[in-house]
């Protein structure tokens, strides 16, 4: 950090409009990078402040300092370590008592502060004035009032940025403080007095770290644990706890908040003025419908179907486009390269290896990019708090909270970004079970799979049979997720506790910037290893060198093959086996693979139609449902997997979930295929 | 209403159950029964003794979850949440089921 750089971390209310306020802030001069040893991501940005830059860090939103997500909990520890010059904290003008919450957490840690009183446009239309110099007054610390997509009060927040900053400590114990009242006064000057002596971090105080213990705060300080005689005092300090709960007649945490928001209200009292009765909202009104037992589930429905429809319907000539066009590059590339006589096998790992694996991702790339849209719009709307709202009940049922739903959802176009997803999952053993299923929600990469095997088999009816599949996958994932909650993964459900917050149009910039972010994320996660995972399966395709390319005598080929007694209880042979073992890199190769089995031609060469004759004399019905059942519930790529052991940290998990998977698959194609011959379709 | 930081041991018997009241009812909370960690998140979001509330929508006939607006806020609660918040129905409130 130079001498005129100041860090400042942007803290606030999930839905306070805090991520539309970094963005006016720093613009396109952001990036996302992790937590310093964590795979949790982390928004930085810059911004020019006359002669200093100002480094902003947004911090993921939180109602407390008591951290209820992982990635809350990580970003508050960084927040500790990393000594911030400057807090920022965005309040939603309309929602002002709640906000205040964190504000007075803040207060009490102490910091160089600056407080954003943000939306007060959509305040006023509600009819709430909010008086700022009395807030400020009372609260001992400056308050800029903005609207942050349209820019009002930017410059003055920068000004008072600059001026927290050189003002020692605004919130001097002697400015302000809340009265607790005599008996937890008591309580926090004995767990105060009891670190008399002891060497505290830079800016932590005896109260705000007595504070801090006792609303149970997980997430506290870390410089504290290399304090010499901490341990004697947590120790101490849990031995008592009981006890003060007794004398105070209730948990000392409960007792704090209930205290502050006496505090809180007081305060609103004086610098609120709104409406005496406030006429159902726009939202209020909408919410009737969307956050209905009975009617938001239909709603639901629907909204993901018009979702998967546009997202699909935008991405396909794209899709269509790319794919024509390293086709041509790759026709070019096979003609140019045999006129300049380079080595057969220069041309074949370009064309095969390199160039297939582009093909791959041109498929993948709109898709994902395109869901991203429709979803951030969804999210920044406000209506996933709906959604989670309204299968909260189901989800419970099998162990998982309502706000799993999002990442499950997120699985249907792309598994990776969906198992990072889980990350807003409170609970430990929640989010890893949800890590674990959500590779089950059929992810867009399989939909071509299914498409071109039911056409040949069951003409006419393919969409029927892509639905059933999706709804198969489902309800394993479902199924799983009670098992695992009930063995592998038990314990009590995070309680479900979520604010909906009011309806609001997406902004461009920051749906765009999202949008942005997360396909760029996917890119270099998933794209390169669908890319190293192409070359890697042309380079085994291609060996002992001179075999015909993915033959039978190929190092895959002789792999298929001695592997052919698992498929054979399948109705399968080597040749669906190998496609279904090079499906593991990623599972538009499974395509690609039989094209080059059964018309014995390049991938990229090859129609659709020569590999449909071919499967047609190949395997039976029985077995063609049988193998798209396995397609649809085994290991969803190399990307999937690499993500689960990121998120789970955990390399045994990882391996269960390959071992489940396949097991799973296996039954299932092989109850599937063992139906269908019963039935007369083998 | 004033906050008192002891909870009222007997409850009065007007005092009745989150999930017995209708929906569009107002009422304010009486006190929080239930676990710990339930109790402390509810109290973070502004639920405790004391705080008025309107109960928006109701699942499943108060066997699911519940919206709940209170302040400003709307709260979306889980069956397990709800069941230990325990209410005082206003006066205007309909009969409640």
């Amino acid at each position: 950090m130079t001498a005129d750089q100041l860090t400042v971390a942007v803290m606030g209310n999930p839905n306070a409009g805090k991520s539309t306020l970094f963005n006016v802030l720093t613009g396109s001069r952001q990036k996302v990078t992790n937590w310093p040893g964590t795979t949790v991501a982390c928004r930085e940005g810059q911004a020019r402040l006359g002669e200093t830059l100002l480094r902003l860090v947004d911090l993921p939103g939180t109602y407390s300092l008591v951290a209820q997500s992982r990635d809350q909990e990580i970003a508050l520890e960084f927040m500790l370590r990393e000594q911030p010059n400057v807090l920022v904290n965005i309040l939603d003008a309309a929602n002002l008592e709640r906000n205040l919450y964190l504000t007075i957490q803040l207060l009490e840690i102490g910091w160089p502060l600056v407080l954003v009183l943000n939306m007060a446009d959509v305040a006023r239309r509600h009819g709430i004035e909010v008086d700022i110099p009395l807030l400020a007054d009372h609260l001992c610390v400056p308050v800029v009032e903005t609207v942050a997509p349209k820019r009002e009060g930017i410059g003055e927040l920068a000004r008072q940025i600059a001026h927290a900053n050189l003002a020692a400590s605004p919130a001097e114990p002697d400015s302000w403080g809340i009265d607790y009242g005599p008996s937890l006064e008591s309580v926090i000057a004995a767990v105060a007095d009891r670190m008399a002596g002891l060497p505290l971090p830079d800016r932590a105080t005896p109260r705000s770290v007595a504070l801090t213990m006792l609303e149970g705060n997980q997430s506290r300080d870390p410089r504290l644990e290399r304090v010499p005689g901490w341990h004697d005092l947590t120790d101490w300090f849990d031995a008592h706890r009981g006890h003060w709960a007794t004398e105070l007649g209730d948990d000392p945490a409960i007792l704090l908040a209930g205290r502050r928001y006496e505090y809180i209200r007081e305060l609103a009292d004086l610098v609120v003025h709104r409406p005496a009765e406030k006429p159902p909202s726009a939202s209020d009104r909408v919410d009737r419908l969307a956050a209905h037992p009975w009617i938001g589930l239909p709603i639901l429905a629907l909204v993901l179907f018009a979702t998967f429809q546009v997202t699909f319907g935008l991405a396909d000539p794209v899709v269509n486009g790319l794919v024509s066009l390293i086709d041509a590059v790759s026709r070019w590339a096979a003609t140019s390269l045999a006129a300049a006589g380079a080595p057969d096998w220069f041309a074949a790992l370009l064309i095969h290896g390199v160039l297939a694996g582009l093909g791959t991702l041109a498929v993948f790339l709109p898709n994902v990019a395109f869901l991203f849209l429709a979803l951030s719009i969804l999210e920044d709307s406000g209506y996933f708090a709906r959604a989670a709202f309204v299968v909260e009940s189901l989800m419970s049922r099998v162990g998982l909270p309502g706000k799993a739903f999002v990442p499950m959802v997120l699985g249907f176009g792309c598994s990776v970004p969906a198992i990072l997803g889980t990350r807003i999952l409170e609970n430990r053993n929640e989010r890893l079970a949800t890590v674990l299923i959500t590779p089950f929600m059929s992810c867009s990469a399989r939909f071509p799979v299914y498409v071109l095997i039911a056409s040949v088999f069951f003409p006419g009816r393919v969409g029927l049979v892509v639905f059933a599949l999706y709804a198969l996958g489902a309800l394993v994932a479902f199924g799983s997720a009670w098992l695992f909650r009930h063995t592998l993964l038990p314990g009590p459900t995070a309680p479900f506790i979520l604010e909906l917050p009011g309806y609001k149009l997406p902004t461009p910039l920051t749906v765009g910037l999202a949008v942005w972010q997360r396909t760029w994320a996917f890119f270099r996660r998933a794209g390169l290893y669908i890319f190293i995972g192409s070359v890697a399966l042309w380079f085994l395709g291609s060996m002992p060198w001179g075999v015909e390319y993915n033959g039978a005598d190929s190092w895959l080929g002789s792999a298929a093959r001695w592997l052919e007694p698992v498929v054979r209880p399948l109705g399968l042979a080597w040749k669906e086996g190998m496609a279904l073992l090079i499906g593991f890199a990623a599972k538009e190769l499974v395509l690609g693979a039989l094209s080059v089995l059964y018309a014995g031609g390049p991938a990229l060469e090859a129609g659709t139609e020569g590999i449909q004759t071919a499967m047609a004399v190949a395997i039976s019905p029985a077995a063609a449902a049988g193998m798209l059942v396995f397609v649809l519930l085994y290991v969803p790529c190399f990307a999937a997997l690499s993500s689960i052991r990121a998120e789970t940290l955990s390399w045994r998990l990882t391996a269960f979930q390959v071992a489940y998977s396949l097991a799973v698959a296996w039954l299932g194609a092989f109850l599937v295929y063992q139906a269908g011959r019963a039935l007369g379709f083998g | 209403m004033a906050l008192t930081t002891e909870p009222s041991q007997d409850t009065p018997d007007a005092v009745i159950a989150l999930r017995n009241l209708p929906p569009g009812a107002t009422g304010c909370v009486d006190r929080l029964t239930g676990p710990d960690h339930i109790r402390r998140q509810l109290a973070v979001q502004g639920l405790q003794p004391g705080t008025r509330l309107r109960l928006l929508q109701k699942a499943g006939r108060g066997h699911g979850g519940m919206v709940v607006m209170c302040g400003d806020t709307h709260l979306a609660l889980g069956r397990r949440e709800t069941d230990g918040i325990l209410i005082l129905p206003d006066p205007t409130t309909p009969e409640t089921r």
